[in-house]
């Protein structure tokens, strides 16, 4: 068994995982699990928020560390639902080395929900929030175009790889800018619901409890940087939002807040 | 009541199509929402001035029933448990706290920033201390649900 193989093996699950959003006990966890079914000793894995170490040594041999850079990170479930199951077949003895490679690199590869049905699911998402935190039936509907005709540009700048602060801060912006346009067509009553319940596919209220998770299960370095990170989006957002309302007071008047 | 339940299913089914949940699974994360929202509600309307108990139980209720239905279908407890917990999640708080920041109503950012952080660590710990319990009771009660949906079917035939 090529010890070199299974030190990739066990990156390449743990990188799918960290960019799938998993949190970094089970990413570490799955590594771990990965190195020693393929019969190294001394295996140790570590994952912080962006990045991931994979260590460990063949029976008499030295010792072999990788470390992966992971920059991006989303959201997909399936594709940690995915590595849990070829994690558990490969201790199980199911599946070679090699082929659980080219069965990862499968799963890396897999594509998301198409665009049309992931916009009406942050639609239906908003419309729903909208009225869970205390809007009425109109707020929600608003929100409901609002998310839907925000979501839009995200899907353009996502192609075009913008990401991080500028694309949170064009969310926000947007939905601020819809949410005022409906109040004044005279849609919608009240903007703090509309404005709220659109942007919140994009708030980090996740992020922030897995953060303290992490500190909680003793992960101090990725706990911590995960906290930074979720206020920062948050920021960004609000900024967007803010900047937009200002400029409409200036240009057209009236107190929206 | 009824409407809110099923407000927080529908919601939280939309947020599990953000975060690509397989598709067969989307409706049990639903119900791990609706559950969630279920159990805030009802100890809100219980315990008056309950303070932060009503999240602490229903982040307890939702990965509660994350376990069992991760058991029942092989997949990891995350898949349920994250969307389970949004309808909870202080996103609008760290929201209201970085907009009050930046238009300079410090003792308002304050007061929020204050919640939300209390709240998050709150939902934390509530899944913390199930996620520390012993696998084998919630194994016990997913095979037990197997067997009920078994014989159900069974006698249908």
């Amino acid at each position: 068994m090529d010890p070199n193989n299974a030190i990739k093996l066990s990156i390449l699950a743990g990188e799918i995982m960290l960019s799938s959003g998993a949190e970094t006990h089970r990413v570490e966890d799955t590594m771990l699990r990965i190195l020693e079914c393929c019969g190294l000793v001394n295996a140790e894995s570590l994952c912080t928020s962006t990045s991931i170490f994979a260590s460990g040594a063949p029976v008499g041999g030295t010792s072999i560390t990788m470390l992966k850079r992971v920059k991006n990170r989303g959201n997909n479930f399936e594709k940690i639902a995915h590595v849990n199951e070829l994690s558990r077949s490969l201790a199980e003895g199911k599946i070679g080395i090699e082929a659980a490679i080219s069965a990862l690199e499968d799963i890396q590869a897999r594509p998301p929900y198409s665009k049309i049905v992931r916009l009406l699911g942050a639609a239906v998402a908003s419309s729903c929030f909208a009225m869970m935190l205390g809007g009425s039936l109109p707020d929600s509907a608003n929100a409901f175009i609002a998310a839907f005709l925000m979501q839009i540009p995200l899907l353009l700048l996502e192609r075009h790889n913008v990401a991080g602060v500028l694309r949170n801060m064009i969310g926000g912006g947007c939905a601020a800018l819809i949410a005022l346009v409906l109040i004044n067509l005279g849609l919608g009553s009240t903007i703090d619901f509309i404005i709220i319940g659109s942007i919140m596919p994009l708030l980090p209220g996740v992020s922030l409890t897995n953060a303290i998770r992490d500190i909680l299960d003793g992960d101090l370095l990725s706990g911590s940087a995960r906290i930074l990170d979720a206020f920062l989006v948050a920021i960004a957002i609000a900024t967007g939002v803010g900047t937009v309302m200002m400029l409409w007071m200036s240009v057209f008047g009236g107190v929206v807040v | 009541m009824m409407l809110q339940i099923l407000l927080a299913f529908a919601g939280t089914v939309g947020f599990s199509i953000i975060f690509n949940v397989p598709r067969r699974e989307l409706a049990l994360c639903g119900i791990a929402g609706a559950c969630g929202w279920f159990v805030l509600q009802l100890t809100m309307g219980f315990i008056p001035n309950a303070g932060v108990a009503d999240t602490f139980f229903a982040a307890m209720a939702v990965t509660c029933i994350s376990r069992i239905f991760s058991f029942m279908r092989k997949m990891p407890v995350t898949v349920y448990m994250i969307p389970g917990i949004i309808p909870l999640v202080p996103g609008t708080g760290i929201y209201h706290t970085m907009f009050n920041a930046i238009m300079g109503d410090y003792t308002e950012a304050l007061l929020w920033g204050i919640q939300t952080l209390r709240t998050a660590g709150v939902i934390a710990v509530g899944l913390l201390v199930v996620l520390t319990l012993p696998p084998k009771l919630f194994s016990f009660v997913a095979d037990a649900c197997i067997n009920i949906f078994a014989i159900r079917r069974r006698l249908r035939r």
